[in-house]
């Protein structure tokens, strides 16, 4: 059995969280007015993206009979809190509770499990750990190349990644209006005021809203996240700039863990990386250059079949992008883009948060594909 | 996807020396003829700011690496596509392969390579993440000490290759592409990778492997339109002793990385983003 560590230790000293919310779209999987608490023995342990899967045995004595599948958080959340899949060897015996699948199948998101019969808490998730790592990170400028214009990736010769800690959806600038990091509204009444809606998608809006964002494609079927959906990535980007090659590549450390390219040499915005107007792209096709210290990319050919934001804001093949990007010191990346779609608003507009900076980590090798079959 | 397919007469002239090279093994001492690029590019090979060469196009030009022949790690007349392994650099007879190993070998044949995860959108990692399809880079990014392996199939992703003098660390958790480290010995990239977990296959050859997978792969650019990869697979799990084989890769002039998205039509979620329950029916 694991012994501490120094994440397990600040969530014994401080709070261990648990919320539904604060992963996938859990809240239209899971019950939460109906939780259950279930003994069995392990089976199997699929320690996988999206989400890890622990399988237990319950007997016929202990409770509901089967083979039930208790959900948790990915491997990048539980890893970070300091747990492995050897924490829990298969065979043992342990007490989990949580919300039941509203389908009725023998699923269960973890909560709480506990290890029988010495009590321990396993897999618990401390959703400080990354406060505290960010907290402890040394304050510093923007670092530069040679001709001073800042680099937007690690110094020379470090590491690292930007990751969004914020609310993370669009909401047009000055509008504050309080939602959890996948987007969901604390009130829907507040949907009007998120964007400046066309009729049509103030209504899909509210349609995915209401059904706790179950159809979003970026889960389900593992689309990518094109627009500024990547930027709001719970598993962070890379940005890797190729000067040489007049291109910055963005890596992706969730969704599908692919790279986005953005071109600095004044291309034509036809027929680059694959997408003309007959073939509209998930990632669209960019083009940036340098205003000051900021990267203005413009993006234009995206198609329709992913969300570009999460919280389930619709979008057209009109949509185009311009994202700014500001390096304000090591530690700060401010994200700014206007929205201009005048298939589904009424007006461009713009929303913006900063990234943080997150030292001496390799990015998450996640893929959502990883646990699907 | 709008893009530069193969002209036909492209096709017709790399299926005939196929052909030629098929008929050619049959001939000791000949082989080495069937060479489909008779033609060497006699541009200089680029090189970086630190005198190393580079895999990437000389300035002012563009271009990416693509596979070429076979791009298959063995001759393995079992293979469904059969004639088209035989250039291959070893046999599958010669290679110190376990029992078990062979026949999942065989089985993967008889049912075509249906049950390869690549097929659903998995990424792979060492030889087959250069033998997938459409073409990548090979980008070295000196002030990051780092070597990146662009895919444009192969899940559209990346690999991460650390050329700053790191061990790979202890207690890794297998990954789709496990941890590389590389360094330079002359001219010649030298990679070596363990970490791979087993959800991938590491070649489209259907050769089975273990998280005990050991991979050194060897890049090197012999001429401007040409990759040499050569990979020393050594897995006590699959294998009685570490064995090598390769291919090359050849210059696709003016291409540039394109969006492939593999899930962008892969919509069953019964085959594709099911329970897992299916994939136990087929190893």
């Amino acid at each position: 059995m694991k012994k501490s560590n120094t994440w397990l230790l600040i969530c014994a000293i401080s709070l261990c969280t648990f919320h539904v919310q604060a992963h996938h779209p859990v809240a239209a999987k899971f019950d939460e007015s109906n939780p259950v608490t279930l003994t069995g023995r392990v089976t199997e342990i699929s320690w996988a993206n999206p989400h890890v899967h622990i399988f237990i045995q319950v007997d016929e004595a202990l409770g509901e009979a089967g083979n039930w599948a208790i959900e948790l958080p990915s491997t990048v959340e539980l890893e970070r809190s300091g747990w492995t899949p050897e924490d829990l060897p298969i065979g043992d015996i342990i007490t989990a509770s949580g919300p039941a699948a509203i389908n009725g199948s023998e699923q269960l998101w973890g909560n709480r499990i506990s290890h029988n019969p010495d009590g321990l808490v396993l897999f618990s998730t401390n959703e400080d750990a990354l406060g505290v790592l960010l907290a402890s990170r040394p304050a510093g400028p923007s670092p530069q190349w040679p001709d001073g214009q800042p680099r937007l990736g690690p110094p020379p010769g470090g590491n690292g990644y930007w990751i969004n800690t914020g609310s993370g959806s669009l909401v047009e600038e000055g509008q504050g209006i309080p939602m959890d990091s996948l987007g969901m509204l604390d009130n829907i009444n507040d949907a009007a005021r998120v964007a400046p809606f066309q009729d049509w998608a103030l209504d899909l809006y509210r349609l995915r809203q209401a059904s706790s964002l179950k159809d979003d494609p970026g889960f389900i079927f593992c689309i990518p996240p094109g627009g500024p959906r990547q930027f709001q990535q719970a598993y962070g980007i890379q940005l890797v700039e190729q000067r040489n090659r007049e291109r910055i590549f963005v890596l992706i450390g969730g969704g599908n863990h692919n790279w986005r390219q953005i071109f600095t040499d004044d291309r034509d915005q036809v027929s680059q990386t694959g997408g003309n107007d007959d073939n509209p792209l998930f990632y669209g096709r960019s083009r940036a250059h340098w205003d000051g210290d900021t990267l203005i990319i413009n993006s234009t050919g995206f198609n329709e079949s992913f969300w570009f934001s999460n919280g389930g804001l619709p979008h057209t093949r009109l949509l185009q992008l311009e994202e700014r990007l500001t390096r304000t010191d090591l530690n700060t990346l401010h994200y700014a883009v206007t929205v201009n779609d005048p298939g589904a608003y009424t007006r461009s507009w713009t929303s913006s948060w900063d990234m943080q900076w997150v030292p001496d980590e390799e990015l998450p090798q996640y893929y959502c594909q990883d646990n699907r079959l | 996807m709008t893009r530069n397919y193969p002209t036909l007469k492209q096709t017709l002239i790399t299926r005939l020396s196929g052909m030629a090279a098929i008929l050619l093994l049959a001939i000791p001492g000949l082989a080495s003829a069937a060479q489909e690029d008779a033609v060497v590019d006699l541009r200089p090979v680029p090189r970086g700011e630190d005198g190393h060469i580079t895999f990437e196009p000389a300035a002012g030009s563009k271009g990416i690496w693509g596979r070429r022949s076979g791009g298959s790690l063995v001759a393995n007349p079992n293979s469904y596509e059969g004639p088209r392994t035989m250039n291959s650099r070893v046999h599958i007879d010669n290679i110190p392969i376990q029992p078990w190993a062979k026949a999942m070998t065989n089985y993967r044949h008889q049912i075509f390579l249906a049950s390869e995860p690549y097929t659903r959108c998995k990424p792979a990692g060492g030889p087959r993440s250069i033998m997938s399809p459409y073409g990548l880079e090979i980008v070295s990014v000196p002030d990051q000490q780092r070597v990146f392996i662009f895919n444009i199939s192969n899940a559209m992703s990346y690999r991460i290759i650390h050329m700053d003098g790191r061990d790979h660390p202890e207690n890794l958790r297998p990954t789709y592409f496990g941890h590389s480290v590389g360094h330079w010995e002359g001219d010649t990239l030298v990679v070596d990778t363990i970490g791979m977990n087993e959800k991938s296959w590491m070649s489209r050859d259907g050769l089975p492997h273990t998280e005990l997978l050991h991979l050194v792969e060897r890049f090197s650019r012999p001429s401007y339109d040409t990759v040499d990869y050569t990979v020393t697979i050594d897995d006590p799990g699959a294998y009685t002793a570490p064995w090598t084989s390769g291919f090359e890769l050849g210059w696709q002039e003016d291409e540039e990385l394109f969006e492939y998205v593999c899930q962008e039509n892969n919509l069953s979620p019964e085959s594709m983003l099911g329970d897992g329950r299916l994939s136990k029916t087929v190893p």
